[in-house]
């Protein structure tokens, strides 16, 4: 069998600097490794043994300010049935603090994993052509992943009426609010669409106050903030725009 | 419905090791989870002290659990990565920098 001879410190190395981890479908892990000078993707069969030459494999990254990962969710969202999850849609996404999220089909990175190479490493330019850059508003906090849609939660203490989810419809890529572009990159960076969405998917009715923090939890997207003349804590809910 | 709840206990016989306890709960009464074959799940982290616990995920049988602890021959604080099969209480896979690291580079190729 062949090995990667020489190459596993690479594993410990990355190890070493995981930030986050997810589970992809089955054996799969994900995990954000981000000690290096740009953060690493480590995608890992906890099941195939290290010798394997599908076993493991790290994709290289843009320069990312502070990210973070999400997966697809498996929660079903009654109140909309057009999030009805596809296995075969699973996607994940790379946030960055700098508004972009790199959004990636599961099935991509896994069909990736199964096919023997030379080397475990794939440099980010070999597989940016198959993420789909998503430009952010500049305000976004955290992001939802359904049935091959971006649910982005934005929002700014400095407007307390601008907090709101945006919808990134990559199923709809070519349609009315979303934008493609097809951009190239510089040397060898590909053709990658870039979407963005100016509208809003639904609003929060916040008041005046300075934001905690603001997270999803199930369908709902509840913000903690504290009012100005009072300490208090409360919790707001979206309710969806009218379309 | 069910949760984990993850706990270090000081337990372990080895004074060069820190031990984990996992427990599945039921969410509807706080009572251990039916499933597990083993009530609580036991990680020993030997030859590592202070350990913290980086991340975890858990999906289908698998759990994950990230850790960072100081090494107690060395300075420098390690990053372990260990997945059980919770319904049985076994390691799936270690991967600790002493197999990824040390391990793996003299298990030749």
């Amino acid at each position: 069998m062949v090995e990667y001879t020489g190459r596993d410190s690479d594993v410990g190395s990355a190890i070493s600097s995981i930030a986050t981890l997810h589970f992809l479908e089955g054996p799969w892990l994900l995990a954000l490794c981000d000690g290096g000078p740009a953060p690493q993707l480590l995608v890992l069969n906890v099941l195939l043994p290290h010798q394997d030459l599908r076993s493991w494999r790290i994709l290289g990254l843009p320069l990312l300010r502070n990210p973070r990962c999400y997966t697809q969710c498996e929660e079903a969202v009654a109140e909309h049935p057009e999030f009805s999850v596809d296995p075969a849609q699973k996607i994940f996404a790379v946030f960055s603090r700098d508004a972009r999220a790199l959004v990636t089909p599961v099935e991509l990175l896994v069909r990736r994993a199964h096919h023997v190479c030379a080397s475990p490493h794939i440099p980010w330019n070999e597989w940016a052509e198959d993420v789909i850059t998503v430009r952010l508003h500049p305000d976004t906090h955290a992001l939802r992943l359904f049935d091959m849609k971006v649910l982005a939660l934005c929002g700014s203490e400095h407007i307390p009426e601008g907090w709101g989810v945006r919808m990134y419809d990559l199923s709809k890529s070519s349609q009315g609010d979303i934008r493609v572009q097809q951009v190239r990159e510089g040397a060898g960076g590909g053709r990658r669409k870039v979407l963005s969405a100016p509208k809003w998917f639904a609003r929060c009715q916040m008041g005046a106050g300075f934001h905690l923090s603001a997270r999803f939890i199930g369908n709902k997207v509840v913000c903690f903030f504290v009012s100005p003349l009072r300490v208090e804590t409360r919790l707001c809910y979206t309710q969806r725009c009218a379309t | 419905m069910s949760f984990h709840k993850f706990s270090r206990h000081k337990g372990c016989a080895n004074q060069f090791c820190s031990s984990f306890n996992l427990h599945l709960l039921s969410l509807a009464d706080g009572s251990p989870h039916e499933l597990p074959l083993q009530k609580v799940i036991t990680l020993d982290l030997v030859y590592y002290r202070n350990p913290r616990v980086v991340d975890m995920e858990i999906s289908g049988s698998l759990i994950a659990l990230v850790t960072e602890a100081s090494n107690f021959t060395t300075v420098r604080r390690d990053t372990s990565l260990i997945v059980w099969e919770w319904k049985t209480g076994e390691v799936v896979r270690d991967f600790s920098l002493w197999e990824t690291g040390f391990n793996l580079l003299n298990s030749g190729g």
